[in-house]
C-alpha cells in the first residue's frame, strides 16, 4: 500500500459554509493535515444551517450530526480570535510550516490582517493561497452575496431546468455550485502542489463560483456562442435518442429511466415488454420516428412500465442490454446493494467506539487506503496540539494566550 | 519548462464524449501533454453532437468536441487489431497516465484493463470512468447521462421544490449531462492525486470511477441527514420546507433566498418594509419554514407587481439575495462576466472562431491557457509515430492502409 498522497502537507483552514470545507475535506481525506481555524465569538455557518433546517436554535452536538460533521471529517480544530492582534501572529507563525491557505471569506478579510497572499507569501514563499468567493476576487460583483441557487439563475441553468416547455426550477441539489466549485478547487490546489513539487514555487488561486458553473455546463453557452440559440429544456427527454425518459412504475412515486440509443436496443427492449403489436408501428420504425414520436411511445411504454417495480424494470432491461436505472430516492440509495458492496459510505468512528454513518467522497485508489475519515472535531479540539506540539508555545503561554481570549 | 502548473506530465486519453474528455481537458489546460487516441475515420462520438456552425454537422466542427478537447494532440489508432496494440504498447511505455471510459467488458479486448496495462509499465495511473465502476452487481449494466442521474438521486431531487402532480411530472434530468462533466471533474482529481502519490512511491494505481457514486456524493447532505433524523426527501412534501425557490415577477422570474437571517431582512429592505414581515413569525428561519403559507403568497404578490428592471437595482442597493433568472445570453453579456474577461476566443482551421468559457479558475503562477484548439482527426499522427516512436513515412502509409490509423 502506497502513503496517502498529501501526507506531509499541512494546510491552514479559513473556510466558511460548503465551498471551502469540503474543499479542504478533500485535502484531509487524501492525508493531509488540515487545521480549522473556529473561533468562540461566533458559530461557523454551517452550525448556524444546521440549527436552521432544524427548525430550531436548539443547540445541536455538530460534532455528531449535520452538516458540520459531513464537511469537516478529517480536520483539527482550533480556536484564534482573530481580533486579536497576537492570534494574527499566531497565524503567521503557522504559516511558517504549512503548505496550504485556505480561505473563502469572498472579500478582503485576510488582507485585512495583514495575512493575505502578499503578506503570507513574505514569511513562507512557496505557500499555496486558495482564495475562493462567489463572484470572484475582482470585478463589479466582488461584494454580491452568493449562494446556490443565487448562481444556478445567473448562468442560466436554473432557466434550462424545467419540464419541457414549463417555467424555470430551482436545481435539485441544494449546494451543487458550492460542491463543483469545491471539486475545481481541489483539482487546482492539487495542481499548484505538483507545479510547487517541481519548482519550489507557490501561487495564488483565486476561484469564483460563477466561472465554475459557466464552464461546467457549456452546452446552454455553445449553443448560444455557435448560433445565437438559447436552448431551452427537454427534461428527461434527448436530443436523438428515443425512447429516453421517466417512466411511472408500480408504487408510490416509483420511476424507472429508460434510453435506447440504436435499432438492435430498440428490438432487445420490444423483446422484453414482449413484443407488442403497437410497437411494429410504422411511426416506431427507426430512431428518427421514435423521437418525433415520442410522446405517443412513451405513453404506449408507460402502460407496460406501471406494471411493474422499478428495479425489476431496470434488472429485466439491463440484461438484454437495454440502459435502464430506477430512479432512487434518498433513502434508497442509501439502500442500494450495489453502493453497498461497493462501500459508497463510510462509518467514522469516535473515541468513545461509537460510529456515526457519513456520505464518503469518491476518491478511490487501488493501492491507497481508504483515506482519513476521523471524525469532525470539536471546538479548539487541537489546541494543545497545534499550539504547543506544533508551534512550541509552553503550557503556561498557552494558559496565558487562553485567559486574554486570543486562544479563543 | 516548468511555466505551465502540469508540465511535463504525460496522459493518453483513450476515452470519448464526455467524461473522459472533459478530465483530460481539466489536465491539458493547465499544461500536460494530452495525447487524445481516436478510432480511425469516425473519431470521438462528440465529433457527431452539436452545436454545428448553421447546424450543418460537420466532424471537425463540434461545439462539443471543440470545447472539450483543447490544448490536445489527436492521433488516430485502432485498438482492436493486433498492429495497433503494438503501437499502443509503444506508447503505454511512454506515458503517466491513461484516463479511459470504455465499458468493463470491452477493456480486456482493448489492451486497457489495468492488469496488462501495469505489467507494461508499473508506474502508470490509469483512471476509468464507467456508469457503475468495476465491481458489484451493476459493474456491468450499461448507462449514460439520464441513467446516472437517476440512479444517483439526483433526479429524483429535481427540482428541490419538488412538483405539485407527481402523477404527471415525473423525476427530472438535470441540464447539460452534469453527471458526465462532474465525473470527468472528479477523476481528474483522483489522476492528480495518484499522481502526486507516484512522486513518492514510483509506483501507479488503478483508478475505479463509477458515475453514479460521483453524482451521488453531491447528494452528501441530503443522505447524511437521513442518517441522522430517518427523514427522505419525497416529491409531494418538498414544496413545504423550502426558504429559496422562483417566483414570476411582471416579465419574467426571479430566484429568491431567505435562508439567512441576513438575506431575509435584505429582502424586506427590498420590498419596503412591509408590516407583514414585522410579525413574530417572521423572526427565525425555523419559524419562517413553519409559516412558509402565509409567507410565499405575500413575497409573490410583490414580484408580481415589479419588473426584473426594478427588482435587480433595488436587490442591489438592499444586497437582497435575489437575482433574475436569466438566460444564458445575458449570463455571456454580463458586465461581470466581461470585466473579469472570462470568455476565450479560440480559432480552429475548420471551424473558425469559437467563444469557449475559459478558466474555471486564476492561478497566478501558473495561468490557465488555450495554447491550440482541439486536434483534427488524426491531426498529430506524424508528430507522434514518427517523431515519438521513430516510425518512417513508409510505415505509418502501411499502417494507414491497413485501417490502424
Amino acid at each position: 500500500m502506497q502513503k496517502l498522497p498529501l501526507e506531509n502537507i499541512r494546510v491552514i483552514d479559513l473556510t466558511q459554509v460548503r465551498m471551502g470545507p469540503q474543499l479542504t475535506q478533500w485535502l484531509a481525506v487524501m492525508g493531509a493535515e488540515v487545521i480549522k481555524i473556529e473561533t468562540n465569538l461566533r458559530q461557523e455557518v454551517s452550525k448556524m444551517q444546521q440549527a436552521n433546517a432544524s427548525g430550531e436554535s436548539a443547540q445541536v452536538d455538530t460534532k455528531r450530526v449535520g452538516y458540520f460533521a459531513s464537511l469537516n471529517y478529517g480536520k483539527k480544530s482550533i480556536t484564534l480570535n482573530m481580533k486579536n492582534p497576537k492570534a494574527v501572529e499566531i497565524v503567521k507563525e503557522l504559516a511558517k510550516v504549512s503548505d496550504i491557505v485556505a480561505e473563502n471569506f469572498g472579500k478582503a478579510v485576510m488582507e485585512h490582517w495583514g495575512l493575505g497572499y502578499d503578506d503570507l507569501k513574505k514569511i513562507k514563499p512557496d505557500i499555496i493561497y486558495y482564495a475562493g468567493s462567489g463572484w470572484g476576487r475582482t470585478g463589479p460583483y466582488s461584494e454580491r452575496p452568493a449562494y446556490s441557487p443565487i448562481i444556478d439563475a445567473f448562468t442560466g441553468i436554473a432557466y434550462a431546468n424545467s419540464f419541457p416547455g414549463g417555467e424555470p426550477l430551482g436545481l435539485g441539489v441544494r449546494g451543487w455550485n458550492d460542491s463543483i466549485s469545491a471539486q475545481h478547487g481541489v483539482f487546482a490546489v492539487l495542481a499548484a502542489l505538483y507545479h510547487r513539487s517541481k519548482t519550489h514555487r507557490g501561487q495564488y488561486i483565486d476561484l469564483s463560483m460563477i466561472e465554475v458553473a459557466m464552464s461546467f455546463a457549456p452546452e446552454q453557452t455553445l449553443n448560444y456562442a455557435v448560433n445565437e440559440k438559447i436552448k431551452g429544456s427537454i427534461g428527461n427527454q434527448d436530443e436523438y435518442m428515443a425512447p429516453h425518459g421517466c417512466y411511472r412504475c408500480k408504487g408510490q412515486d416509483k420511476w424507472v429511466a429508460i434510453a435506447v440509443s440504436s435499432d438492435k436496443e430498440w428490438d432487445n427492449f420490444c423483446e422484453v415488454i414482449g413484443n407488442p403489436l403497437w410497437t411494429k408501428n410504422q411511426e416506431f420504425n427507426t430512431e428518427k420516428s421514435r423521437h418525433e414520436n415520442q410522446e405517443k411511445l412513451d405513453k404506449l411504454i408507460t402502460g407496460w412500465t406501471i406494471n411493474y417495480d422499478h428495479y425489476e424494470i431496470m434488472q429485466k432491461l439491463q440484461n438484454a442490454g437495454v440502459m435502464a436505472g430506477a430512479s432512487l430516492n434518498v433513502e434508497e440509495v442509501v439502500n442500494d446493494p450495489h453502493l453497498a458492496e461497493r462501500g459508497f459510505f463510510v462509518d467514522i468512528e469516535y473515541p468513545d467506539k461509537t460510529k456515526l454513518r457519513r456520505t464518503g467522497l469518491p476518491w478511490k485508489l487501488s493501492d491507497t487506503s481508504r483515506g482519513n475519515y476521523s471524525y469532525a472535531p470539536s471546538l479548539g479540539e487541537q489546541n494543545d496540539y497545534v499550539f504547543g506540539e506544533l508551534l512550541g508555545i509552553s503550557k503556561n503561554d498557552i494558559q496565558k494566550l487562553k485567559g486574554e481570549k486570543v486562544i479563543y | 519548462m516548468n511555466d505551465e502548473a502540469l508540465s511535463g506530465l504525460k496522459i493518453l486519453e483513450c476515452s470519448e464524449f464526455i467524461s473522459g474528455p472533459y478530465c483530460g481537458k481539466l489536465l491539458a489546460d493547465l499544461g500536460a501533454e494530452v495525447i487524445k487516441v481516436e478510432q480511425p475515420v469516425s473519431g470521438d462520438r462528440a465529433r457527431n453532437w452539436g452545436p454545428f456552425p448553421q447546424d450543418i454537422p460537420h466532424p471537425e466542427k463540434s461545439g462539443l468536441f471543440l470545447y472539450l478537447n483543447t490544448n490536445k494532440s489527436g492521433v488516430t489508432l485502432n485498438l482492436r487489431s493486433e498492429a495497433g496494440q503494438k503501437l499502443f504498447k509503444q506508447l503505454v511505455k511512454k506515458t503517466d497516465v491513461i484516463i479511459e471510459n470504455n465499458p468493463p467488458q470491452e477493456i480486456k479486448t482493448l489492451g486497457l484493463d489495468y492488469p496488462s496495462l501495469h505489467a507494461i509499465n508499473p508506474s502508470l495511473v490509469v483512471t476509468s470512468i464507467t456508469p457503475f465502476g468495476q465491481t458489484g452487481p451493476y459493474s456491468d449494466y450499461k448507462g449514460c447521462d439520464l441513467i446516472n442521474n437517476h440512479m444517483s438521486g439526483e433526479a429524483y431531487t429535481n427540482p428541490e421544490s419538488g412538483v405539485d402532480d407527481i402523477e404527471q411530472q415525473p423525476p427530472l434530468n438535470p441540464p447539460s449531462h452534469a453527471s458526465d462533466y462532474y465525473a470527468g471533474l472528479i477523476a481528474a482529481i483522483n489522476t492528480l492525486s495518484a499522481v502526486i502519490a507516484r512522486q513518492v512511491s514510483g509506483v501507479g494505481q488503478h483508478i475505479d470511477l463509477s458515475q453514479q457514486e460521483a453524482m451521488a456524493y453531491i447528494l452528501c447532505h441530503q443522505f447524511d441527514n437521513y442518517f441522522d433524523s430517518g427523514v427522505s426527501f419525497y416529491r409531494e412534501t418538498s414544496k413545504k420546507s423550502f426558504l429559496t425557490s422562483e417566483y414570476a415577477c411582471k416579465d419574467g422570474f426571479i430566484m429568491v433566498s431567505t435562508f439567512t437571517d441576513a438575506f431575509w431582512s435584505s429582502l424586506v429592505e427590498m420590498m419596503g418594509n412591509p408590516d407583514w414581515a414585522k410579525s413574530d413569525v417572521c423572526r427565525s428561519a425555523g419559524s419562517r419554514r413553519r409559516n412558509l403559507g402565509m409567507i410565499k403568497p405575500r413575497i409573490k404578490e410583490w414580484m408580481l407587481q415589479h419588473t426584473i428592471a426594478e427588482i435587480s437595482q433595488l436587490a442591489k442597493a438592499s444586497r437582497a439575495a435575489c437575482v433574475p433568472i436569466q438566460s444564458v445570453k445575458e449570463a455571456m453579456d454580463s458586465e461581470l462576466l466581461r470585466a473579469r474577461e472570462f470568455f476565450v476566443e479560440v480559432n480552429h482551421p475548420q471551424a473558425g472562431k469559437l467563444k469557449f468559457p475559459g478558466a474555471p479558475y486564476k492561478l497566478s503562477d501558473t495561468p490557465w491557457r488555450i495554447k491550440h484548439p482541439a486536434p483534427m482527426i488524426g491531426e498529430h499522427n506524424d508528430r507522434v509515430y514518427s517523431k515519438m516512436l521513430g516510425y518512417s513515412r513508409s510505415d505509418l502509409a502501411k499502417l494507414k492502409t491497413a485501417g490502424v490509423i
